[in-house]
């Protein structure tokens, strides 16, 4: 009614994540305290490092109004290929990262040539390209996870066990990742060109735009994120594992919508979608830690998420309410 | 019957002022126009009388008794129903469907088609539209949409019927059904709430007028008693010169020509020419395919033949396989900038700033290495702000909270930005008041006379007459007219894009 409780909501909305976290900190330090302990929330944030890299490139495809399902499968390849190039082809380290970076992008470049060329809508060509690239990975992997071995694993050791400064270094990745990719949103062309199309695509084509490059470089983008986090999870596990990615497409959308993203495009929230990426593996760590069965982990997880999408529309609906014109 | 009086109404949007102690009253049996420039708040009064928004401050009374309109349920119980200037109905259901979807006739949950359909046919005729009632509203043109909105508020019966801008998308035929229509409803006692920016309906139509300045209530007048240079007065406190004709000193050498341009089904064998300076307008009925011509120019429809050249330069040569101008960015590339008729759907990006919404045309321009300078950006909203008179909190404010004329202007801005010298506008001042009217026919003028060679299409008469050099007229698809400034006359251009006559067109405009 007035410019206070106008206020409330957009307060609400713009922080709804941390109130969620901080409610289901509060449940879960109830049901047992252990579960907040400092350690413990130090081991979310270094088993988050993956989960939030993959989602700050979803927050991109979901803020272009359409959406990577294809990541796990990336995600998968790309881990076999980064062990499998490194073990069984003798590349370094380095020649194996580029070498599987080039695939991802190929990759990304096949998701969005299919989006704009042939105009299948997104949801539909990267779950079907996900069934390909998983496919891949079990001919190329003969479904087997490959070992390194140690005098090969220590260069990315340092990366997935290393500290610098008494920080872990995975941390300093997904810092600099999100650091880079909020001043691409924020600052740059591209950022402008993406929240554009994702707003109104007819009008951004009409502008001048070229929508159909643009939305390609954004599947590349979610593509190569995809690969950062396969990077990450061979250098914390020192192994691959055809299965690497399984799950990885819905932790990171339900991190980005979590975050305050919206599914209709236009608007990308990147620091939401850190916080929601933490949320989601917080919130499955504690269910691990209480040892629940696999069913009622999910059911929680998706409760988690319908408690998030309807605060995020109550608030948003208060909002119109009170403040559209 | 219904005589509503709304007291002392006052709502603000986020510290702004949209109503300041409005009082209005409406009796049975009369059609009340309701008048004001955009911003002046008359669709916030009309929603918060359909019960989309509450007012902060003031009462509503229907017969005298105080209610509350809390939502659009509470506003139909009161037998109050709005015919909203936006187009809502639903494409994949058909003309029927959109009408009853407020109540399916029908038992346990099952839709009695037969009852719909003979129904909504029933009302349909009964509006003398030629529309079938089990027709996909998607097949439906943008005038027969309308007509299906105004059924739909019909088919609800209530005392009160409140119609926002229902003449925009109507040709000049439909608009006479339409005043049928609403003379129709006066006569069975209900009260017209009636908004339009085209005075001559007003005066036509309505038996008394409410204007609307900046939120302010200014008087209610009787029709008969007041002049069309009186209302405009009220309205913006100025007087406004309409009867204006374009100044052709300024026109000179050829710019774009276009030959035998075609689009199968949609126009044939078009040919002009476009010349610096000059104000070349596109005038025809609904769907005579005039939007159609601009926009195979700027890469949003692919011609199937004819011929362009650009500065002498040949753009389009479709038997020869040429179209440098296949996408809205290589006609831009071209010089080529464009204003779409379409601002909500095509024009704006709602959910972005005011800031955005003006640079995203030149993000090559402002940024380096993918960059965008903030500098840069700012720069170029303060120049636009200044030469446009754009009215904005921020520039981070979200596009959507402006007016439609200050929407409009950012559109302009946005294509002017691109350093164009050939302009497509189309219906450029559609939806928006007579002050931001007179502001873009004055910045038209301006920058014909600094060399832009602008194409402008158009549904109103008036504005073609009183701002372009010439006019060409379009009848299905086919050009049937071209009217140098001397020969304007508005009967002669009806003539022409009814196909009743030819003018113009002896091959004179090709030097």
């Amino acid at each position: 009614m007035n410019k206070s409780s106008t206020n409330i909501w957009a307060v609400a909305e713009k922080y709804g994540i941390f109130i969620i976290f901080i409610i289901a900190a509060i449940v879960f330090a109830c049901i047992n305290p252990k579960m907040v302990h400092p350690d413990q929330l130090f081991s979310v944030l270094l088993s988050a490092s993956w989960v939030a890299v993959g989602a700050a490139g979803m927050t991109f495809a979901i803020c272009s109004a359409g959406m990577d399902l294809s990541v796990p499968g990336i995600m998968a390849l790309c881990c076999s290929l980064l062990a499998k190039l490194i073990m069984d082809n003798g590349l370094s380290t380095g020649a194996a990262i580029i070498v599987m970076a080039i695939i991802a992008a190929c990759c990304g470049i096949l998701n969005g040539v299919l989006i704009t060329k042939l105009k299948i809508p997104p949801f539909i060509t990267t779950l079907a390209t996900c069934l390909c690239f998983h496919g891949i990975t079990q001919v190329y992997t003969g479904n087997n996870g490959t070992t390194l071995a140690a005098e090969q694993y220590a260069c990315l050791k340092v990366l997935g066990h290393g500290f610098t400064l008494g920080v872990p270094n995975k941390i300093y990745v997904v810092i600099l990742v999100y650091a880079i990719l909020l001043f691409v949103y924020h600052k740059s062309a591209f950022g402008v060109k993406i929240r554009a199309i994702g707003s109104n695509e007819t009008a951004a084509r009409a502008t001048g735009i070229k929508v159909d490059r643009t939305l390609i470089a954004v599947y590349v983008m979610t593509a190569l994120t995809a690969a950062l986090a396969a990077i990450l999870n061979v250098a914390t596990m020192g192994s691959s594992s055809p299965k690497a990615g399984n799950g990885f497409d819905l932790d990171c959308i339900t991190a980005v919508v979590l975050g305050g993203s919206a599914l209709s495009g236009g608007k990308g929230r990147l620091t939401g979608t850190l916080v929601g990426a933490l949320l989601v593996v917080f919130v499955n760590q504690c269910l691990s830690f209480l040892s629940v069965s696999e069913a009622v982990r999910v059911i929680v997880t998706g409760l988690v998420l319908v408690l998030a999408l309807s605060f995020s529309s109550l608030t948003s609906y208060a909002q119109r309410k009170e403040g559209g014109k | 019957m219904a005589d509503i009086t709304l007291q002392h109404i006052t709502k603000t949007f986020g510290g702004v002022k949209a109503l300041e102690d409005v009082s209005l009253s409406f009796s049975p049996g009369e059609i009340h126009a309701v008048i004001g420039e955009n911003g002046a708040g008359k669709s916030t009064v009309m929603k918060i009388l359909g019960g989309l928004y509450p007012a902060d401050d003031g009462e509503i009374t229907v017969n005298g008794v105080k209610q509350e309109i809390n939502s659009v349920a509470d506003a139909q119980k009161l037998g109050i129903n709005i015919v909203y200037q936006e187009l809502n109905l639903m494409p994949d259901l058909t003309v029927a469907e959109n009408i009853f979807l407020h109540q399916l006739p029908g038992k346990c949950g099952l839709v009695d088609k037969a009852t719909m359909n003979a129904k909504a046919q029933e009302l349909l005729d009964k509006m003398h539209v030629a529309i079938q009632a089990t027709t996909p509203a998607s097949e439906l043109t943008v005038s027969q949409q309308q007509m299906v909105e105004i059924a739909n508020a019909l088919s609800m019966d209530g005392d009160t019927i409140i119609l926002d801008e229902p003449t925009a998308a109507l040709n000049i035929q439909e608009v006479d059904t339409l005043y049928d229509i609403v003379r129709n409803l006066k006569s069975q006692g209900k009260t017209v709430i009636y908004i339009s920016h085209r005075l001559k309906e007003i005066f036509d139509l309505s038996d008394r007028i409410s204007v609307l300045r900046d939120g302010h209530f200014i008087q209610t007048v009787a029709t008969k008693d007041i002049t069309q240079d009186g209302l405009v007065a009220l309205m913006v406190g100025r007087t406004i010169d309409q009867s204006r004709k374009a100044d052709t000193s300024s026109v000179k050498d050829i710019v774009l020509d276009v030959s035998n341009l075609t689009k199968n089904g949609l126009f044939q064998d078009i040919s002009f020419s476009l010349k610096k300076g000059e104000i070349l307008g596109f005038a025809g009925l609904m769907g005579c395919g005039k939007e159609e011509i601009a926009k195979a120019l700027y890469g949003l429809i692919q011609p199937d033949a004819g011929k362009a050249t650009l500065d002498g330069e040949t753009v389009l040569d479709i038997a020869n396989g040429v179209n440098d101008i296949a996408s809205p960015s290589a006609a831009i590339g071209h010089g080529i900038g464009y204003v779409t008729e379409d601002r909500k759907n095509a024009g704006i990006f709602a959910s972005m700033s005011v800031r955005e919404n003006l640079t995203a045309s030149i993000l090559k321009t402002l940024s380096s290495l993918g960059i965008i300078s903030a500098e840069k950006e700012q720069a170029l909203l303060d120049k636009y702000t200044k030469s446009m008179n754009m009215k904005y909190a921020t520039p981070a404010q979200p596009i959507s909270g402006l007016s439609g004329g200050n929407q409009q202007k950012f559109v302009l801005s946005r294509a002017l930005a691109t350093d164009c010298h050939v302009l497509i506008l189309l219906e450029p001042t559609r939806g928006i008041d007579v002050g931001a009217k007179s502001e873009i026919y004055d910045l038209l003028k301006e920058l014909a006379q600094n060399g832009m060679a602008i194409l402008m299409v158009s549904s109103e008469l008036a504005e073609l007459i009183a701002n372009c050099h010439r006019i060409a007229v379009i009848f299905q698809g086919r050009q049937t007219g071209l009217l140098q400034q001397k020969d304007f006359d508005q009967e002669l251009i009806m003539q022409c894009a009814t196909g009743n006559k030819t003018f113009g067109m002896g091959g004179s405009d090709h030097e």
